[in-house]
């Protein structure tokens, strides 16, 4: 590595440190969104023999064990339940940072890769999120981050844990985790020294956290996705794959590899298992693959207008940073019942996509008052209605009084 | 607390006594083993000594307490004056975490031992046949159940201990051997250069849940394994040190093994095999087999000479005998190797780790990364020990069936796992802790056999063992009415099984013998096979000595005859004493179809075969022109008339039948329950689930029977 003190470092440090904050800020302040309610409602605030017994694909494993621990501790809040993506983020940060230090020095490009690993929508959707993608970024980029630093056994052991607790963080990192060791292991080593040093603690960490709670699953359910895996843009990344897997520097060969393998299991496991092409959250190592693949290409091909060009796209990355934007309707709504409602036992009818969220905030409330009925905002007899953005429209003139309406939620009775 | 201190003594009696032998045996052979080695092998050996003198006392009705008591005293009092003492063994730290959570599981399984007896097996048949000989003092020749046949190696240990200290005392000798097991497990370790293995093996296995509560109960399982894989340590031990002796102790405990379970047998063929491959010395093989033979010999001797059949209640197609059908076998076998709810094959992994409902009970999720142990060749060795000994569990689904093959397979896991840091402790922790009760609770099937709390007040007789019994054994609620309304020496049928080891009468169960199968089969007649059809052979008149029916055809189903009549111008032939009948299969069974009862049959028990027949030699000249078979719709079957002319050769006279159906005369109820009466059998214990229990109920008086009793989904009948 080279200095210590550059001003791309300051940059990059003090880049860092905000980010850090503003996703602890979005943590503590932005309502649950629909897949986190769904989390907490089937995995993290079920008790453990529900959750042993009945496989749940929104149950990320590593994630729920993290958070049923900070919630013996901490009251339930979203703040509570999404505590261990925070640690998830910081470790993700502090990873791309030594990752960045290592592969591109301390200059422009080092920076450049700071900004568009940390920057990135995909990534600032995962890290504070009451999902275990974030976590299982993370710890996928600290495995990463092991085995480029050195061979030696200790560093592999820790790089297989790593991609073990991934996978048990996210399921559907259990792709490049596979490809990460097939990577590692091309060349040089014994198949004994591979297994010894990273499979073997990958799979048995894989296996300690994630026996338990996946002994009843009939088919493993990958996160949603569907679809095809390479279309519309996403068809330049064959281009770049190419290119970095000739670029001569090692991390392009290593991203070009990961890339293929990955590819390569993910339509076999389509074929063969049935599985869903992971997209959103689920996909979110495209981002650093991808990155790190035109980062190679850029150094060397060594232009210096590319390099401010990785500046711009960062910079419309932070563009879309959503700190600021996120609606607290779901919350603000679930207050405005609370307060209509009391603790009177209400019969509330709600559209599909509210109605998680909504059973989060009876649990959050301690409303067990309310009995919501899912997929029911129309019809049947019920004391309050809650529209989702799909249906909100059926709440004009129908002739119920609003008592909430925002974010493309309506409250009605 | 008296209760407990006669559990403990009799199980502690029974033990120590073992030890001695043992430890005398060792002496006599001058077996060289090192300081654990002596005190394990000390306590496995003397249990097939004590196991061989316990049968010989049942043999000659001699298994009283005062020859266990005082032989006991006398074999420790001569250990005493020859023998050193055990020698002592020191904990090393890195031993400590592991003792630790060995000690902390066996707390749990001593107290599940301790607590009354309430395994099935355990409850039933097991302690069955210990209290059984225990009241007769000696085998009891004239009860008939397949489970009698079996070989009762561990039964003998029981049966010391039962007479002390109750049903109880039995499972804490089994959880002895259970207990031996991990320490024989990290002995090896040590002594063959992998400790942290051995170690890790000891955890896998110990914690295993179903390793627990197997060990923990009246069964035989873990004293197998741990006879088994004795013999393998004891096999490694003398490629190291050839010393000549050890083979007549490999011997003798394979041997014992086949005493104590006939899966067993294996132990033999591979300590055989092993003995051979390293030293391509038959003399050697012999002296492995021979040993082995003085405690495998009384076994086979006694069912040859009792039944028959050297290895009842198997193989009787080898060796037919009037006491177990060998289509029964048949089906008995097919219904344990055969997986119910079981849609793929890769369940059955998961099942065995995770799950255990339907494979009944789990190994533990850490042997979920048994493909590791692939890794070391000295893993692959071991792998394939686990492999042989695993082969009964091809034959039985029960996970119970691998017991045996787990302490290799951990102990390839180990040393596969052991050269990545750190791994071996994690893993052994976590098996550890998936695997205690309140654990694997959470995870494990609803049904999956396995200690799911720790019956600390029943262990202690602070819970009434009465109330205990009665809440995990549902029908010890019999125990109480049938031993109050049955006299003694009277028989009670069922068609399950029933926990016989608390209930002192005498039960004949439906698929357990053949006169259970009679008894079922009648039971079932005027439900499910009346002999509704008449298969009428006309010929011309002819003489003959003899006369037979015989199957053409081959199909699963059985062929069965109610009733065979032979006329002679339309006049039935009176049989006479001077018939001789015969029939192939089962021709002891011929008879029913000379019973003018339409309730019972003649029948193969098996897939019929050409060549299957029935045969009335009437021991003189006969004239007669048609036969009639009564019997139940068969349609695969295609009979011939066959008759034995005056030349001595049988000519086949037609197979061309007049079919017709007619009802059979009434009261079929009655005769069936007149089969029973005739049998010694006058009471009835009909679960509501049972294919009669609904015509029962609802025509009792047609049946001559009277409800006594109703409880737990079982109704008890007197026949009147």
């Amino acid at each position: 590595m080279e200095r210590d003190s550059t001003a791309s470092i300051k940059v990059a440090l003090a880049l860092l440190l905000a980010m850090f904050a503003a996703v602890a800020y979005r943590a503590a302040t932005a309502p649950m969104t629909t897949d986190e309610a769904l989390a907490f409602n089937r995995a993290i605030g079920v008790p453990a023999a529900e959750m042993f017994q009945h496989y749940d694909p929104s149950n990320d494993v590593l994630y729920t064990y993290l958070a049923k621990g900070v919630l013996a501790v901490f009251r339930l809040a979203e703040w509570s339940v999404r505590l261990p993506a925070l640690a998830g983020a910081a470790l993700y940060l502090w990873a791309v940072f030594r990752l960045a230090r290592r592969l591109f020095g301390a200059d422009l490009l080092f920076l450049a890769a700071v900004t568009l690993l940390t920057l990135h929508p995909l990534v600032v959707d995962c890290l504070g999120r009451a999902r275990g993608s974030g976590l299982a970024l993370a710890l996928w980029m600290w495995a990463l981050v092991f085995l480029l630093e050195s061979d030696r056994p200790q560093k592999l052991n820790l790089a297989g844990v790593a991609l073990g607790l991934s996978v048990a963080a996210h399921l559907s990192f259990i792709f490049p985790a596979l490809a990460l060791v097939m990577v590692w292991g091309w060349g040089g080593r014994s198949v004994g020294q591979r297994v010894r040093d990273l499979v073997i603690p990958t799979v048995v960490t894989a296996v300690i956290v994630m026996a338990l709670p996946l002994s009843h699953a009939d088919v493993v359910g990958f996160p949603s996705g569907s679809g095809a895996l390479l279309r519309g843009w996403s068809l330049a990344a064959i281009p770049l794959m190419i290119a970095a897997a000739w670029s001569g520097r090692r991390i392009g060969a290593w991203t070009a590899g990961l890339a293929a393998i990955t590819f390569v299991l993910l339509v076999m496991s389509r074929r063969l298992l049935g599985t869903t092409y992971p997209s959103g959250a689920s996909g979110a190592y495209w981002v650093p693959l991808l990155t790190l693949a035109a980062l190679a290409v850029i150094q060397k091909l060594n232009l210096q207008p590319l390099r401010i060009g990785l500046l711009l796209v960062a910079g419309w990355y932070a563009f879309q940073f959503p700190v600021l934007s996120q609606s607290a309707a779901p919350r603000d709504l679930a207050k405005a019942m609370r307060k209509d409602a009391g603790r009177r036992p209400v019969r509330i009818g709600v559209s599909a996509s509210v109605a998680p969220v909504l059973e989060f905030y009876r649990t959050r409330y301690g409303q067990w008052n309310w009995s919501i009925a899912e997929g029911k905002s129309t019809g049947g007899s019920f004391d309050y209605f809650v529209y989702g953005p799909e249906d909100g429209a059926l709440a004009e003139g129908s002739g119920m009084r609003i008592l909430y309406k925002g974010g493309g939620l309506v409250l009605a009775r | 607390m008296q209760q407990v201190l006669h559990v403990l003594f009799g199980a502690g009696f029974t033990v120590a006594v073992a030890c001695a032998m043992g430890a005398l045996l060792l002496h006599v052979l001058s077996v060289k083993l090192q300081k654990w080695e002596t005190a394990l092998f000390a306590f496995v050996s003397g249990s097939a000594c004590l196991s061989l003198a316990v049968f010989l006392l049942c043999a000659v009705g001699q298994a009283k307490k005062g020859w266990f008591l005082w032989g006991g005293v006398a074999v420790m009092v001569v250990w005493g004056i020859v023998n050193r003492p055990f020698p002592r063994g020191r904990l090393s730290v890195p031993n400590v975490p592991t003792a630790a959570i060995l000690l902390t599981f066996f707390g749990v399984y001593f107290l599940t031992a301790l607590a009354p007896e309430r395994s099935p097996d355990g409850s039933g048949y097991h302690l069955g046949n210990v209290v059984r000989i225990w009241q007769h003092h000696g085998f009891v020749w004239d009860y008939h159940s397949m489970y009698a046949y079996l070989s009762q190696g561990l039964e003998m240990l029981f049966l010391v201990a039962f007479s002390f200290g109750g049903h109880s005392a039995a499972a804490i000798v089994h959880l002895a051997f259970q207990t031996a097991l991990p320490l024989l497990i990290v002995s090896y370790g040590r002594r063959f250069g992998f400790p942290r293995a051995g170690l890790f093996a000891a955890v896998l296995v110990y914690a295993a849940p179903v390793v627990g509560l197997d060990g923990a109960s009246a069964y035989n399982d873990l004293a197998v394994a741990t006879q088994t894989y004795a013999v393998f340590y004891l096999l490694q031990v003398w490629d190291e040190t050839r010393e000549h002796n050890l083979l007549i102790l490999i011997g003798l405990l394979a041997g014992f093994s086949y005493a104590l379970k006939y899966t067993g047998f294996l132990a033999l063929p591979f300590a055989a095999g092993f003995v051979w491959w390293r030293s391509r010395q038959w003399r050697q093989v012999s002296v492995v087999a021979l040993a082995a033979a003085i405690l495998i010999a009384p076994w086979v001797l006694r069912n040859w000479i009792w039944l028959g059949n050297p290895v009842a209640p198997f193989f009787n197609a080898w060796f037919p005998n009037p006491y177990y059908h060998a289509g029964e076998e048949a089906v008995y076998l097919q219904t344990l190797r055969h997986y119910s709810d079981i849609k793929h094959y890769w369940q059955i992994p998961l099942q065995l780790t995770l799950q255990g409902g339907v494979v009944g009970g789990l190994i533990g999720p850490a042997f979920l990364l048994a493909p590791f142990a692939l890794l070391d060749r000295q893993g692959r060795r071991l792998l394939l020990g686990a492999a042989i000994f695993a082969i009964p569990a091809f034959l039985n689904t029960g996970a119970r069936f691998l017991i045996p093959s787990l302490p290799f397979v951990a102990l390839a896991m180990g040393i596969g796992l052991g050269s990545s840091r750190g791994v071996l402790p994690a893993v052994a922790l976590f098996q550890a802790i998936a695997c205690w009760p309140a654990v694997v609770n959470l995870y494990c099937d609803k049904w999956a056999w396995r200690i799911s709390t720790v019956p600390i007040r029943a262990a202690l007789r602070r819970e009434p063992e009465a109330e205990y019994i009665q809440a995990m054994v549902g029908d010890y609620a019999w125990k109480g009415p049938v031993e109050q309304m049955v006299a003694a020496g009277e028989k009670v049928f069922s068609f399950a099984g029933r926990p016989e080891a608390y209930i002192n009468r005498h039960i004949v169960v439906g698929y357990e013998s053949t006169l259970g199968n009679l008894v079922q089969d009648t039971l079932w007649a005027p439900m499910a096979h009346k002999p509704a059809r008449r298969q009428r052979f006309r010929f011309l008149p002819l003489s003959g000595r003899a006369v037979r029916v015989v199957e053409t055809a081959a199909a699963d189903a059985s062929w069965t005859v109610a009733e065979m009549r032979v006329f002679s111008q339309g006049r039935e032939l009176s049989r006479s004493h001077e018939w001789r009948l015969s029939a192939r299969p089962n021709g002891w069974d011929v008879g029913l179809a000379f019973d003018n009862n339409y309730a019972t049959r003649w029948s193969t028990w098996q897939p019929m075969r050409p060549r299957d027949f029935v045969e009335i030699d009437f021991g003189r000249e006969e004239t007669f022109d048609e036969v009639l078979l009564e019997c139940a719709h068969v349609f695969e079957s295609h009979v011939q008339v066959e008759v034995l002319t005056a030349d001595g050769r049988w000519v086949p006279i037609t197979d061309t039948s007049e079919e017709s159906d007619a009802d059979p005369p009434p009261g079929i109820r009655l005769a069936a329950v007149q089969v029973l009466r005739a049998h010694g059998i006058r009471y009835l214990l009909i679960n509501t689930g049972d294919f009669v229990a609904e015509d029962m109920q609802k025509y009792a008086k047609f049946w001559g029977i009277t409800l006594l009793a109703e409880a737990n989904g079982t109704r008890f009948y007197r026949i009147d």
